[in-house]
Order: structure tokens, then C-alpha cells, then sequence
């Protein structure tokens, strides 16, 4: 009785047709979710494809597509490498120039102004008045993010609006160099808290003075009251590395001000295009 | 009506104003620089679970914020004595968390270095009071 049963069963599998999703499906799926704007359910439905086309019929297909969803779910890392993919799977300029901006946004997100600064280089000459506009913007923005705020500013005013603002922004900016670290230090060096104070953080630079202050004063009331082989023991360590720690924290400290204020200026920027 | 109508061509406005510049979509590149905080969060202070822990978690804050922060990083080990000691403190109870910040104290020298992970990022010791070890690197005294 068995083996009839199993034979059956063989038999009539024979007769079904396997209705498994196939590629063609998973395609059109994939398309019509993204075309829905469900982009994280896109994304796997591309990746499938990926994975079993084997034979690279889809593949060229889908990269711009995944690339989109990619880069709206905010993986703009994998995004840039589909956008190669893509830019390389295409004949069409108007779609490879668009494919570059793209890619440009991808790099400025990740703050990779270098990589963005070469797929600048990579545009046509000739372009219609709204990309170069969004062109020379990716520009400011990659000359500002290397220090070029000569180059950075001619780029922003060529498209905003208001050049004045622009250029109060771009005076505040040039301020921010007044600040130097070594000068910081140097100041920290000759009296604790000084460069701190300079930096403009009031509150470590009294910190390092009341702590730095406080040893010292210790010190010599060690040497006067016990003798001076005492206070070299009991609290030179000390007042060194509170001293010595206090300098160069003078320092970090003047690079972290200024990175902040260059912050705020860029923000301010940026606010102007919004 | 008349407020209505105001405040329909005011809101009108701030579209016009956000219509212009919508090609750049300048939001998304607002972190491009690095913002300059360098302010340290201690999250070894955070959910004290008793008086103890609060009291303790405070003495932490207070070396962190006004002793430490005057210091550049000289502790030879990951976590460092002050959050070792936290630490232990929150996961062995005061007495053996005690002791256990006082024999740290003792090691926080270099000394040894051989006898430790090191944290190849950090370039410094792995010691983490929170470290249960299947076998003990000491032998219990029997």
C-alpha cells in the first residue's frame, strides 16, 4: 500500500506546475512598490533580484531604482555604489548627469566632500540653468568643507539671493581664524585658565585656575610649614599634571571653538537656501 | 474674516519662501562639519537604582566634571579608574564594588601590561568590572 501512495504522490507532483514568484514578478513587485513610494519594502524586493538573477537581465534594470529607495531610507553609502552601478549601465547623458548629482548628495551626506569634489569634475560643460544652479551650490558646499571660502563664497553668492547676508556670514567666518590654538596654549602655559578664557570657555578656564591656583597655593604652604623636599613630593605630581593637563586641553579646546563657530556660520549658510 | 484673510496670505508667503529654494534641499547637509562638541555624556551615572548608587553616581560626576576634565586621558585602562569604579559599585554592591575599586587603584599603572586585552582602538587595557569569566583569571584560595 505504501509505495502506491508514494507513487501517487510523485506522480502528481509531475503534473503541477511550480508556482513559485519568479524574476519577471519579483520585477514588476519590486517596481510597483517603489513607484508606491514604500521604499524599505523595495529594497528588499530589489536585493532579491539581485541575489537570483544570475543571467544579469534585471540587474541593469534596477540599479537606479534601488539606488533611489536606497538613498530616501537613509543608506546613502550603499546608494552611492548603486548610482555607479547605474551611472555605468546607462548611454543616456541627461540620466548620467543626473545619476552624478545624486551621487555628489550621497558623498556630501556622508561628509565626504573629497569624493564629492571628484564627481564634480566628472559633470558635462554644458548644462540647463537649474542644475548648474544646484551644481554650483554642491560646490559652495565642497569649498567650504576644505577651508576654500574665497571659492566657497563666490559660488554662494552666484546663487543667492540676498549677497549681503552672504557676505556678513562669510566676514563672520574669517573672524573664526582670529582664534589660534597655539595661542591658546602658549597663553595656558604662562598662567593656567588664560587660554581657555581666550577660547571663550569661561567655565573650564576657572576650573583650570581655582584647580591649577589651588595646588600651587598647597604647595608652597607644604614648603613653608614642613620643607621643601615635602611639597616636592606630596604635591609637585600633582600640581604637574593638572598644570600640564590644563595646557593642552587649552588647545583642544580653541580647535573644538572654532570647528563650532565654523558650524554655526555653515548652518547659517544654509539657511539661506531653505 | 479679516484675520482669516491675513493669516491665509501670510502662510502663503512662507510657501513661496520654501518654494524657491526646495532644488538644493539644503536640510540634508546640515551635519556635513564636524560640530565641535566635545563634551563627554557619562552614561555610567545614569539609572541609579538606590541612595547609594545616587551618592556615588554624584562623587563620579563631580571628579568627571571638575577633576578630569582638567586632565588629558592618563588612566592605563578601559573603562577608566573613576568609571571602573562606578561601575563595580552598580554591579557588586558597596562592599565588594569598593574593594574592588581599591585593588584597581593599585593596578593603574602599566605596569603589567602582558596580563590584559588591549582595546586596539583606544590603545589602552581592558579591565570591565561587569566581566563575568567562566574561569577565574585568579584562583579562588581554597
Amino acid at each position: 500500500m505504501k509505495p502506491a501512495i508514494f507513487l501517487t504522490l510523485i506522480i502528481s507532483l509531475a503534473f503541477t506546475k511550480a508556482n513559485a514568484q519568479n524574476l519577471e514578478q519579483t520585477f514588476d513587485f519590486a517596481n510597483s512598490l517603489f513607484e508606491n513610494k514604500k521604499y524599505e519594502s523595495a529594497v528588499e524586493a530589489y536585493r532579491r533580484i539581485l541575489f537570483f538573477d544570475q543571467e544579469n537581465l534585471y540587474s541593469p534594470l534596477i540599479y537606479k531604482n534601488i539606488a533611489e529607495s536606497l538613498y530616501e531610507t537613509g543608506k546613502p553609502e550603499e546608494a552611492a555604489y548603486y548610482y555607479e552601478l547605474a551611472y555605468f549601465s546607462t548611454e543616456n547623458d541627461t540620466i548620467k548627469t543626473e545619476l552624478t548629482l545624486k551621487r555628489i548628495s550621497c558623498f556630501l551626506i556622508l561628509k565626504q566632500p573629497q569624493y564629492a569634489q571628484v564627481e564634480l569634475f566628472n559633470l558635462p560643460e554644458t548644462l540647463d540653468s537649474e542644475t548648474r544652479n544646484l551644481v554650483t551650490f554642491y560646490e559652495a558646499l565642497v569649498y567650504f568643507a576644505q577651508g576654500e571660502y574665497a571659492q566657497s563664497e563666490t559660488a554662494f553668492k552666484s546663487i543667492a539671493t540676498d549677497t549681503l547676508v552672504i557676505e556678513s556670514l562669510f566676514n563672520k567666518n574669517a573672524k573664526i581664524d582670529r582664534l589660534n590654538p597655539k595661542t591658546a596654549k602658549v597663553l595656558s602655559i604662562i598662567m593656567p585658565g588664560l587660554g581657555q578664557f581666550y577660547a571663550g570657555d569661561v567655565k573650564n578656564g576657572i576650573n583650570s585656575l581655582v584647580l591649577s591656583g589651588g595646588l600651587f597655593f598647597l604647595g608652597i604652604r607644604s614648603a613653608i610649614n614642613n620643607s621643601l623636599l615635602d611639597a616636592t613630593i606630596s604635591v609637585l605630581p600633582w600640581f604637574q599634571r593638572y598644570y600640564t593637563g590644563g595646557f593642552k586641553k587649552a588647545e583642544v579646546i580653541a580647535e573644538a571653538k572654532i570647528k563650532e563657530r565654523r558650524y554655526k556660520v555653515y548652518n547659517e549658510l544654509l539657511d539661506q537656501f531653505e | 474674516m479679516r484675520f482669516t484673510v491675513i493669516a491665509f496670505l501670510l502662510l502663503s508667503l512662507s510657501g513661496l519662501k520654501n518654494e524657491a529654494f526646495s532644488q538644493y534641499s539644503a536640510g540634508k547637509y546640515r551635519n556635513m562639519l564636524d560640530d565641535g562638541n566635545i563634551k563627554p555624556e557619562f552614561w555610567q551615572a545614569k539609572d541609579n537604582k538606590n541612595e547609594i548608587q545616587v551618592a556615588f553616581s554624584g562623587l563620579f560626576l563631580f571628579y568627571k566634571n571638575f577633576m578630569s576634565s582638567q586632565d588629558l586621558t592618563v588612566c592605563t585602562f578601559t573603562p577608566s579608574c573613576s568609571e571602573y569604579g562606578i561601575l563595580a559599585i552598580k554591579h557588586h554592591g558597596l562592599i565588594k564594588g569598593g574593594l574592588m575599586t581599591f585593588d584597581r587603584l593599585t593596578r593603574c599603572n602599566g605596569l603589567s601590561p602582558q596580563k590584559y586585552e588591549i582595546d586596539t582602538k583606544l590603545r589602552l587595557l581592558k579591565d570591565d568590572p561587569r566581566n563575568t569569566f567562566q574561569v577565574p583569571i585568579v584562583s579562588s584560595l581554597k
